[in-house]
């Protein structure tokens, strides 16, 4: 074999070894996240205690980030998901869910950052992965009938109009009337 | 010695890029490692350079006092007269 | 009937929150102070007896600056300014009947002291998800040489980033006077390198990373110091002759793990070849260990060379061919190691740190040559 088919040979396996078959792309709701089954999925919270999403969102518009410590582009959004959660009028919450990280790592992280919106920990992807969203940050916006009406990656202008939206049909639908005669505002 | 089908004897430099495309074909069985599965990869330790400034200051030591360099991103030479 | 109301506007979230990178952020800035002491001997060197070895005996201290700073969030900025200030950069030797000691420089200071200056910039450009495009640039100067090099590169990630492929292609011009033998100056030379590299990275497994590399570097015009000598049998020293042409070719491989009890291990192979003869292989291998706050570093490295072609300890003086006696291009085989520590310090609660670190290594050649640095720095990061 001449040494340019070679090195020709060598890259082209290189590039076709590894397709992308299997990986979802961002944006593209997982079958069945109109389900509640993926807010059933045990979690943890930051004080160890097991806890679920569907306790944590109770029927309300929420915007759910999965998100890791060591993610950099995670770390410069955590400031705007801060302050989009004291910003929220009514019954939304912004919840942040540390994927693959164990619990007293995040907590110690969430608590030099003075993180005040929910944190939960995933710690063994399972979550993530009933999501089939491989990538962090993802950004998820569920309305108040637990369905997921946006998918992407970073916080982003439409994420945030996605929340506006669902908020606004919380509103009109009187869910959010009735989480708060239920207690969980 | 073992001679390609022309009669000629394999050079070095394609003996060592056979290696690679075997490296190659076997890495092209590897699993994907989903981007929220790289904790330990993105840890600074993991980093192949290590420290940019210091990796810089032991390329200088290096091609500057011996005939090799490159490999590594980098001109083999030139920059500068110690080289 | 009564109709459906219209559907409600969306609750706007007052005030708008920010959810754009910041326009112009510094990622990190760093100090770093190397001093390189070098000691031994190399027949190149008219420090000596005629007949050579000459003193190789140098110091050399380096102060480092970086800053990397991101635009936006596709553009990223780094910028290095270095300066050597370097000790005997030039023979300072006795030929000629002068007394030992006296300073016959073939350029006017650098046997005493020289200082080299140099600044690098690169920026990156996130074309893409998935591309990065880049330039880099820097120029150096010293006595009696200047050096421009502008260079591009990319990067195309494959399957979600397991993949990598990178490609840079560089120029370098340096220009310099030259000078013969008995320091007299001649006019400007030129010697040209142009460099292009082939790379791949590729995520194996959740804690390992194996990286490839080829790399091409062509020189022409004059490729030596031109106050390099050589030894002749008849008791003089004669000027250093080196083909003007040099194609170099260098292949290497290098495997990162993580290891459960917080450490990481670095492994390195290269492999070398050039049109003047020489073949190199070098291994490098390094282990990292966190403690709490503390990284330890250990590094070895060990790097066997043949000789160039036309390498030789004395020389015929009616002899017309190549020769050269720098103990850089001879053979002869090079440990070195090393250890290092770093201390990183969170400070305040937006994520920023700053970290110290020293780094010691000891390299010792084959051929009666040996180099001792110490390294400091100081950073802050986000």
């Amino acid at each position: 074999m001449s040494r340019r088919r070679l090195v020709v040979a060598t890259f082209a396996v290189a590039l076709a070894g590894c397709g992308n078959a299997g990986l979802r792309a961002a944006g593209t709701p997982a079958p069945g996240a109109s389900e509640s089954g993926w807010q059933q999925i045990p979690l943890a919270d930051l004080d160890s205690r097991p806890i679920t999403l569907a306790k944590l969102l109770a029927g309300r518009p929420a915007l759910v980030n999965l998100w890791a410590p060591w993610c950099e582009r995670c770390k410069t959004e955590l400031p705007d998901l801060d302050r989009l959660s004291r910003r929220l009028e009514g019954c939304g919450v912004i919840v942040g869910v540390a994927v693959g990280e164990d619990v007293p790592h995040t907590a110690a992280f969430v608590h030099q950052r003075g993180l005040v919106y929910p944190q939960v920990v995933d710690e063994g992807f399972h979550l993530a992965d009933a999501l089939r969203q491989s990538r962090v940050p993802t950004t998820l916006v569920v309305d108040g009938e637990g369905a997921i009406v946006h998918v992407g990656s970073a916080l982003d202008p439409a994420a945030v109009g996605a929340l506006e939206a669902a908020l606004s049909r919380a509103d009109a639908d009187g869910h959010c009337r009735a989480s708060r005669l239920s207690g969980a505002t | 010695m073992k001679r390609t089908w022309t009669g000629e004897s394999p050079s070095t430099l394609t003996r060592l890029l056979t290696a690679l495309l075997v490296t190659a074909l076997l890495a092209s069985g590897c699993a994907l490692v989903p981007q929220n599965r790289r904790k330990h990869l993105a840890d600074p330790m993991m980093s192949a350079d290590g420290d940019l400034l210091l990796t810089a200051g032991r390329r200088k030591l290096y091609t500057s006092r011996e005939s090799a360099g490159g490999g590594d991103a980098a001109p083999a030479g030139g920059g500068c007269g110690c080289q | 009937m009564l109709e459906a109301p219209p559907p409600a506007p969306p609750r706007p979230i007052d005030p708008p929150v920010t959810v754009y990178a910041p326009a112009y952020q510094i990622q990190l800035i760093a100090l770093r102070f190397t001093y390189f002491d070098q000691d031994g001997l190399g027949y190149q060197s008219a420090a000596g007896p005629a007949s050579g070895p000459g003193s190789e005996r140098t110091t050399i201290a380096q102060p480092q600056n970086e800053v990397v700073a991101t635009v936006g969030d596709r553009l990223t900025e780094r910028i290095v300014t270095s300066v050597d200030v370097i000790t005997a950069a030039s023979p300072n030797h006795k030929l000629y009947g002068l007394p030992v000691g006296t300073p016959v420089d073939v350029i006017s200071s650098p046997s005493r002291i020289n200082e080299a200056e140099q600044i690098d910039s690169d920026t990156t450009y996130a074309w893409s998800r998935t591309i990065n495009v880049g330039l880099h640039a820097d120029y150096h100067l010293e006595e009696p040489l200047e050096s421009w090099g502008l260079g591009m590169f990319a990067t195309r990630a494959f399957a979600d980033d397991n993949t990598v492929l990178a490609a840079s292609l560089y120029q370098v011009v340096d220009w310099f006077d030259s000078f013969n033998l008995d320091g007299k100056r001649y006019g400007r030379d030129v010697r040209t390198t142009t460099n292009l590299n082939l790379g791949v990275t590729q995520l194996l497994t959740p804690t390992t990373i194996v990286l490839g590399s080829y790399g091409f570097t062509t020189q022409g015009g004059t490729l030596t110091n031109t106050w390099n000598s050589v030894p002749l049998s008849d008791g003089t020293r004669g000027t250093e002759l080196v083909p003007r042409r040099r194609d170099r070719h260098a292949l290497s491989g290098r495997l990162v793990q993580w290891l459960p009890w917080q450490g990481a291990l670095r492994l390195g192979y290269r492999f070398y070849a050039d049109s003047w003869g020489s073949v190199a292989h070098t291994v490098e291998a390094n282990l990292s260990q966190r403690v709490g706050r503390l990284t330890l570093d250990l590094g070895a490295r060990t790097h066997w060379q043949s000789a160039v072609d036309f390498f030789g300890i004395v020389f015929d003086p009616a002899g017309t061919g190549f020769r050269t006696a720098d103990s850089d291009l001879a053979a002869f085989t090079a440990h070195a190691v090393s250890a290092g520590a770093r201390w990183d310090q969170p400070i305040g609660h937006r994520g920023h740190q700053i970290y110290f670190a020293l780094t010691g290594e000891r390299y010792v050649r084959s051929n009666d040559l040996h180099v001792d640095f110490v390294s400091g720095a100081v950073g802050w990061q986000q």
